[in-house]
């Protein structure tokens, strides 16, 4: 193992545990715990964004699509992923407006749409589909993260993952305030180490304007045995795609990932409705900085390697890069960067999916109240399983983890876009709407992906979009069949002062004791 | 006409406006939002100032 890359890893393991040293500090309350008490400013909440969002999938990935598509992934992909963002105000614009806003999004189905239920089975649905989703998703971040460190260091696969796993571990049991100032620390990290990464490529092509003129001249095929590219090929917007095919591409993009439910938490861990909004605005600014960085990577990799060297994936152009490209010290800056993507990314999910399962199932579905501490303590001895089950999933990925991190975001946007968007912007929306347009969103998105892949229809419309539309219509026709959701369930989403019964009624969900009567149970 | 700006002919800059479009087009509607909120006077939005002060 080489010295500089122990070096920066016990750099960046000293500033981490700072962080995480300050973040436990603020996690006593369940409302710390799982929703950093709706308190974050500004700073830390576009940090604990930011870095979510930039995963090592992205890092890893933007650069290899660059280099195979050219500008076509600057069209269907850095545009779809931005739009995604580009939604987030609306919801936050109502999602964080209630006086006591909800702490998770299973939460908000509960309240919005089934508040008078002692045990919300809607609230149990969703969080299935976080946990399912999520824990795929993480263990491709583990299996991606592991393959790099393992390659960059002579460490094996087994012993990169659980260094990675005791990374992840250390960052997220002291709940979200830990994630959300680690995540900050890890904004930095990611912003430097790709810019560091993208200046040491520029003057290896001639700069920018020469790396681009190269570029256009381009058309060797991007891997061996592949397809010529044309002359000025790397510059289509659309690529070899049509008009339709990129429209559907860029939709996938957007639409699942707008409603994927960490996005909306972390809306809500704002301080305020002001907070929760410009949160995506200033993070997207710090994300195209990111992805200018990756854009120089992707092309200024392709001007340097015109074809892969023969056996390796268009994937691997970026270690490709720090190991033939840069010089040691430079390289380990770079892999701290995309390490830092990747826990940054993994430790959220972890924390989100365990959240649903202790707060979400096991709390809402429990006869018996469960007090704060017992609850943090609980939750703390999960995600240790949880993240553990993701490493052992990474040991050996099963054919359906890969399968369904592939879908997750089409998942979430079929049993979410629905739900969150009228349940926030249309009073009349109610419990069989959502129930319906949830389950059938999934079950569609299911079907679709299915009917596509097998090439029984043509794929000109994503899956993701059929299931929207079949979901969105079917919520439609049951909110005029049936009653009108009661006051209760959308008042807090549409005036500032609730009504007294509102109150009570989000108390008694919640579980929102208050002080006295909490001591009184504890005398009893 | 220019054929190129900065190495990108202009088929590479309708993928760079429109990639540019969905950055600044959520200042709009958003600052619009913000507006609302002040206009509420609610402090815990995150209002300037209370309505009637």
């Amino acid at each position: 193992m080489k010295w500089e890359l122990v070096l920066i890893t016990i750099v960046y393991f000293i500033v981490l545990f700072y962080f995480i040293r300050k973040g436990s500090k603020k996690s006593d309350s369940i409302d710390d715990f799982t929703v950093g008490g709706w308190s974050m400013g500004i700073i830390v909440n576009v940090g604990f964004f930011t870095a979510t969002w930039v995963s090592a999938a992205s890092v890893l990935g933007v650069p290899s699509l660059l280099y195979s598509l050219g500008f076509a992934a600057v069209t269907g992909w850095f545009a779809g992923w931005f739009f995604a963002n580009a939604l987030l105000p609306f919801i936050a614009y109502k999602l964080r407006k209630p006086k006591f806003p909800v702490r998770t999004i299973p939460e908000f189905m509960r309240l919005r749409y089934e508040p008078h239920v002692k045990h919300s089975k809607l609230q149990v649905w969703s969080s299935l589909i976080m946990v399912v989703g999520y824990i795929s998703y993480v263990t491709i971040q583990i299996t991606g993260i592991g393959y790099l460190v393992s390659a960059m260091t002579g460490l094996s696969y087994q012993v990169s993952i659980f260094i990675f796993l005791l990374f992840t571990l250390v960052t997220v049991l002291g709940g979200v305030w830990s994630v959300a100032l680690t995540d900050l620390f890890n904004t930095a990290v990611i912003v430097v180490g790709l810019a560091i990464a993208a200046f040491m490529i520029l003057p290896q092509v001639g700069g920018v304007t020469e790396m681009f003129i190269q570029a256009g001249q381009i058309t060797t095929p991007d891997v061996v045995g592949g397809t010529a590219m044309t002359e000025g090929g790397m510059f289509s917007p659309l690529g070899t795609f049509s008009i339709a095919a990129m429209v559907g591409i860029f939709l996938s993009n957007s639409l699942g990932a707008s409603v994927a439910p960490h996005w909306p938490t972390r809306l809500l861990s704002a301080k305020n409705v002001k907070t929760a909004i410009m949160t995506p605005l200033l993070s997207n600014a710090i994300i195209f900085i990111v992805f200018s960085s990756l854009l120089v990577i992707g092309i200024g990799g392709r001007v340097l390697v015109p074809t892969m060297p023969e056996g390796m994936a268009t994937d691997q152009i970026f270690p490709l890069l720090i190991t033939d490209y840069m010089n040691p010290v430079i390289g380990g800056i770079v892999l701290a960067a995309i390490f830092a993507a990747a826990l940054s990314t993994a430790n959220g999910m972890i924390l989100q999916s365990t959240i649903a399962i202790t707060y979400d199932i096991f709390r809402n579905m429990s006869k018996k109240r469960v007090k704060d501490s017992s609850f943090i303590k609980i939750t703390q001895g999960l995600l240790i399983v949880v993240a553990i089950i993701a490493t052992l999933f990474a040991l050996n990925p099963p054919a359906f983890i890969a399968m369904v991190a592939a879908y997750v975001f089409g998942l979430f946007g079929a049993a979410f876009i629905g739900p969150m968007y009228l349940g926030l912007y249309w009073k009349r929306v109610n419990k069989q709407a959502a129930y319906s347009g949830s389950i059938t969103g999934v079950i569609s998105y299911v079907v679709f992906s299915v009917l596509i892949e097998t090439g029984t229809i043509a794929g000109v419309l994503p899956a993701v979009v059929w299931s929207v539309l079949i979901s969105l219509t079917l919520m439609i026709i049951c909110s005029y069949v049936f009653k009108p959701a009661p006051k209760e369930a959308w008042e807090p989403y549409f005036v500032a002062e609730v009504s007294e019964s509102t109150q009570e009624t989000i108390d008694k969900a919640m579980q929102r004791i208050k002080e006295e009567d909490e001591k009184k149970e504890a005398a009893v | 006409m220019l054929d190129n700006f900065l190495g990108i002919p202009s088929s590479g800059w309708i993928a760079i406006a429109i990639w540019l479009t969905v950055n600044v087009v959520p200042w709009i509607y958003s600052l619009f939002f913000v507006h609302k909120i002040n206009q509420s006077g609610v402090e815990r939005w995150g209002a300037k100032k209370p309505k009637n002060s």
